[in-house]
């Protein structure tokens, strides 16, 4: 009788382990690959000297600072979004959630254009990315507020809609009485997303911000698995539920508003990463976590690597190359969801 | 004193429950003793999940009070009221298409602390659950394949694996056909016999009858009944509860309660 199941049913750590090893080994090539491609015409042995700081001082400036910190904050913030994507269709036990549905992505876009719009970046360059984190605080804030009143998921997901919905109009009314074609060209440029001709002090500024909400996040996990059995059940197995809400609220602020304060709007990647792992990890969503950080980072960096490769006239954003492959993604999503077809 | 307290580990006290204006819960004194499967009935909206709920520490009270050893359920450390009374909501409801082991270990939570790997323990109290539930062969399974009937023996499973010293049930066998309904009170049963504190909210009046050691009937957030089946379970307390009229039926012994007409001198609600 027990000789049938107990194979895949014990290897779910098993599964997690090789999926997750699997995904930072192509995060590796991936951006070991990235590396190599450029605007400036180098060659492979240089680039490895120059990453060693031997060789050619300008290669070594071109490679270390330049291509290295792009890559690093692709992978950064392609984790952060994967995370936080998994960790939010944990809680909100929602397919369709991501950092984007609770408007935190939105209201940090709106902190960064403000400070375009009032010119404050052009004298102090800190000033966009710490506008954007608070406007992402103040979103947080809201949510946190709902959240500690005990408010079900439902209510959390409609709040963040009409967030995102406010921040996307307040955003609207700024470009709209813009004082001048240049702060226009300037905010539509970093509402767009990129993380080309980023610096290592852009890394250094989002870091600790993703080390905090990250920790917050992949501490969730088992809350996250209480969850499967809905709301009550997992208060009557010890979840402190309105605690398990508040730190995932927190950690996706933390981790995705300084992604989107130092490189703009790249929506979708926390939207699709976890559906691509959960399969691999049997749904389980403690396992889906690191993976989805993984595929997050692999994805955002191969993208960013795409947009070098493709031969287009004018550069493609980041945020706008994610936006073209995630938004049909997400209309499969509701189409298959609504045909009540396993998540 | 201690006795008592020994006698019934779950007690609730004058336990009153307001929930938007209305006052569900009026009242209601009521222990859950060990070796005893306690039935819960009364119509819809008596109030019944309300009390479980109550019982569990899930649902504030407005007045009186539930306690677990003496002590105020609010007041217990939340893992370990979770390690000692198991709570099964009502419906069959899962999340994500885990299989049914994963399920099941789900029970273990209140016993493992975060970032701690299961222990042979966890692992025995999971095989024990889905041994006495007889779901092993669907262990490797996703649970949203199952059927009605294999997804309660898979929450019970759930529950079991908790190995709490109480266990309230929310309508455990409510859309379960007859076998199924049966082979859930049999395992029930089996763990209030022994030695468990369990309590479950029913409508099957006759399967009440037949298996629980007490009955407490709820109408209109009040006790109308408690007692052995025989003396709660009566023509006079069903029509006072439910406003039916209904036979009475003996069998091997025993005397079961079947609802059978709406009582004409009683108006629902």
């Amino acid at each position: 009788m027990s000789g049938v199941a107990p194979q895949p049913v014990a290897s779910g750590a098993a599964r997690h382990a090789v999926v997750s090893a699997g995904l930072l080994t192509l995060l590796c090539l991936v951006s070991f690959a990235a590396l190599f491609v450029g605007y400036a015409p180098i060659g492979a042995g240089e680039v490895v000297d120059g990453l060693f700081g031997a060789g050619d001082p300008r290669i070594a400036v071109i490679v270390q600072d330049i291509r290295l910190p792009r890559i690093l904050l692709a992978a950064l913030i392609g984790a952060a979004n994967g995370l936080a994507g998994a960790a939010l269709q944990g809680l909100l036990r929602n397919p369709l959630a991501d950092p984007g549905v609770i408007g935190v992505t939105a209201s940090a876009a709106l902190g960064a254009v403000i400070s375009l719009y009032f010119g404050i970046s052009a004298i102090w360059p800190l000033a966009q990315p710490l506008a954007a984190m608070a406007g992402a605080t103040l979103a947080t804030l809201v949510l946190y507020v709902l959240a500690a009143r005990n408010a079900t998921t439902l209510t959390v997901i409609l709040a963040g809609v009409a967030i995102s919905g406010f921040a996307v109009a307040l955003t609207s009314l700024a470009m709209n009485l813009s004082p001048n074609p240049f702060a226009l060209a300037e905010m539509v440029e970093w509402l767009l997303g990129s993380v080309a001709d980023r610096s290592f002090a852009d890394v250094g500024l989002v870091a600790p911000f993703m080390a905090v909400g990250a920790l917050l996040l992949f501490t969730s996990g088992r809350g996250l698995d209480a969850l499967i059995l809905g709301e009550e059940a997992a208060r009557s197995l010890g979840i402190g539920l309105r605690r398990l809400r508040i730190q995932i609220i927190a950690g996706t602020a933390l981790a995705v508003a300084s992604g989107v304060a130092v490189a703009g709007g790249i929506g979708f990647v926390g939207l699709v990463c976890p559906h691509l792992v959960r399969p691999l990890v049997r749904h389980q969503p403690r396992r889906v976590l690191l993976p989805s950080a993984l595929a997050g980072a692999v994805l955002l960096v191969a993208a960013d690597l795409l947009i070098r490769l493709l031969p287009t006239d004018q550069d493609l954003m980041l945020g706008v190359v994610t936006s073209l492959v995630g938004a049909p993604f997400f209309f499969w999503l509701i189409l298959r969801t609504g045909r009540g077809a396993p998540l | 004193m201690s006795a008592a307290v020994s006698a019934a580990p779950l007690e609730a006290a004058a336990a009153v429950v307001r929930l938007g204006g209305c006052t569900v819960l009026d009242g209601v004194t009521l222990a859950i003793r060990p070796g005893e499967l306690l039935g819960i009935v009364g119509p819809n909206g008596s109030g019944k999940t309300t009390l479980v709920r109550a019982l569990a520490g899930l649902q504030p009270l407005a007045g009186g009070r539930v306690a677990l050893d003496g002590t105020a359920v609010e007041r217990w450390p939340r893992h370990r009221l979770a390690a000692r009374l198991a709570y099964l909501p009502q419906g069959h409801r899962v999340e994500w298409p885990v299989t049914v082991r994963r399920v099941v270990e789900l029970g273990r939570i209140p016993h493992t602390r975060a970032w701690r790997r299961a222990t042979a323990d966890d692992r025995r109290a999971v095989d024990t659950a889905i041994a006495r539930t007889g779901v092993a062969h669907l262990s490797g399974r996703s649970c949203t394949t199952l059927s009605g009937g294999e997804q309660a023996r898979v929450m019970l499973a759930r529950v079991l694996a908790v190995e709490a010293s109480i266990m309230l049930a929310d309508e455990p066998v409510a859309a379960l056909d007859p076998r199924h309904q049966i082979e859930i009170m049999d395992i029930l049963h089996r763990a209030a016999v022994a030695g468990g504190s369990v309590a479950v909210v029913m409508h099957d009046l006759a399967l009440a009858s037949r298996y629980c050691h007490r009955v407490v009937v709820l109408a209109a957030g009040r006790i109308v009944a408690d007692g052995p089946p025989e003396a709660a379970l009566t023509v006079d307390t069903v029509r006072q509860a439910y406003g039916v009229q209904a036979l009475e039926v003996r069998h091997d012994g025993c005397r079961f309660v079947v609802p059978w007409a709406v009582d004409p001198g009683c108006r629902g609600e």
